[in-house]
C-alpha cells in the first residue's frame, strides 16, 4: 500500500497545482465570473434601453388618444391618422421587445418583471382593444377600415407569451 | 480539501435572489418602494411560521406582510396596459 505522508510543504504544492489545474480546465469550458457579470450588465442595459423606447411610445400613443377625447371639433381623418400611427409605433416597439426576448437579448429578470406581463397584457387587453376602437373612430368619420387582430401579425408576441408567459402568477391569485 | 465553488458567486446568486423577491413584494403587497433584503427575510420567516401554523400560502403571505410592512395595500400599481386600454374605450366611445 501507498503511504500518503507528504510534509505539509508538499501537501500545500500538491494542493496550489490541482487547484490551478482543475481551474484552468474549467475556465476554458464557462465564462469567468467578470465576463459573466460583463454579459449580464449588457442585458441589462439592453432591457432598460427597451423600456426606455416603450415608455416613450406609449406616452405618444397615450397622448395621441387624450388629443382625440378632448377634442371639441367632429373627428377627422387627421385624428384617425394620429391615433393609429401613434399604436402601430407603440405595438411596433412590444414586437421589438419580443424579438429582443426570443434571441434571448434581455436580461431575464426584466423579461418576467417587466416586458412579460406587457406582453401578456397587450394581447389580452389593448390589441383587441385597439381594433375595436379604432374601427368605431374610423366608422364616425366615415372612412373604410379593414384592419382586425391577426395572430399571425403579432407572432413573435404570441411566442413570449407562451413560452414565459405561462408560468407566471394568474393575476387573480393576487 | 479543494473548493471549486465560489463563494462571490454564491453570493451573487443571493443577492439576486432576493432583488428579483423584494421588487416582487413590493408589486403584490402594495407597497411603497422595494423592501430591504432584512425585511423581506422576516417576511418569509414569518410566512413560514404562519404556514406551519396551518393557514394557506395566500393567507400567511398576506398575514405577514400586513404585519411586517407599515405601507402594506397603500399602493395600486395599475399597469400601462390598463391605461392604454381605458383611453381607447373612452376615444371609441366618443
Amino acid at each position: 500500500m501507498i503511504d500518503f505522508h507528504f510534509d505539509p510543504a508538499t501537501w500545500s504544492a500538491i494542493k496550489v497545482i490541482g487547484g490551478f489545474v482543475a481551474g484552468f480546465a474549467v475556465s476554458r469550458l464557462t465564462m469567468s465570473k467578470a465576463e459573466r457579470k460583463a454579459h449580464q450588465q449588457r442585458l441589462y442595459e439592453n432591457g432598460k434601453e427597451h423600456r426606455k423606447a416603450r415608455d416613450e411610445r406609449s406616452h405618444d400613443f397615450q397622448a395621441a388618444l387624450k388629443a382625440y377625447i378632448l377634442k371639441v371639433e367632429p373627428a377627422d381623418l387627421e385624428d384617425f391618422h394620429s391615433i393609429s400611427r401613434a399604436g402601430e409605433l407603440y405595438f411596433g416597439e412590444l414586437r421589438m421587445i419580443a424579438d429582443a426576448i426570443l434571441g434571448k437579448k434581455i436580461d431575464d429578470q426584466v423579461r418576467d418583471n417587466t416586458f412579460v406581463p406587457d406582453i401578456v397584457e397587450a394581447l389580452q387587453k389593448t390589441i383587441p382593444a385597439y381594433y375595436e376602437e379604432l374601427r368605431r373612430v374610423a366608422d364616425k368619420i366615415g372612412v373604410p377600415f379593414s384592419g382586425e387582430f391577426r395572430r399571425e401579425n403579432y407572432q413573435s408576441l404570441v411566442e413570449v407569451a407562451e413560452k414565459f408567459g405561462r408560468m407566471r402568477v394568474p393575476k387573480s391569485s393576487w | 480539501m479543494m473548493r471549486f465553488i465560489d463563494v462571490g458567486d454564491l453570493l451573487d446568486a443571493w443577492e439576486e435572489f432576493m432583488s428579483a423577491a423584494s421588487h416582487s413584494l413590493m408589486i403584490k403587497y402594495g407597497l411603497r418602494g422595494e423592501p430591504s433584503e432584512d425585511l423581506v427575510k422576516r417576511w418569509l420567516d414569518l410566512t413560514n411560521r404562519y404556514i406551519a401554523d396551518g393557514q394557506s400560502r395566500e393567507a400567511a403571505g398576506h398575514a405577514a406582510a400586513k404585519y411586517l410592512f407599515p405601507d402594506y395595500r397603500t399602493h395600486v400599481y395599475a399597469s400601462e396596459a390598463d391605461n392604454i386600454e381605458a383611453l381607447l374605450r373612452l376615444a371609441g366611445g366618443k
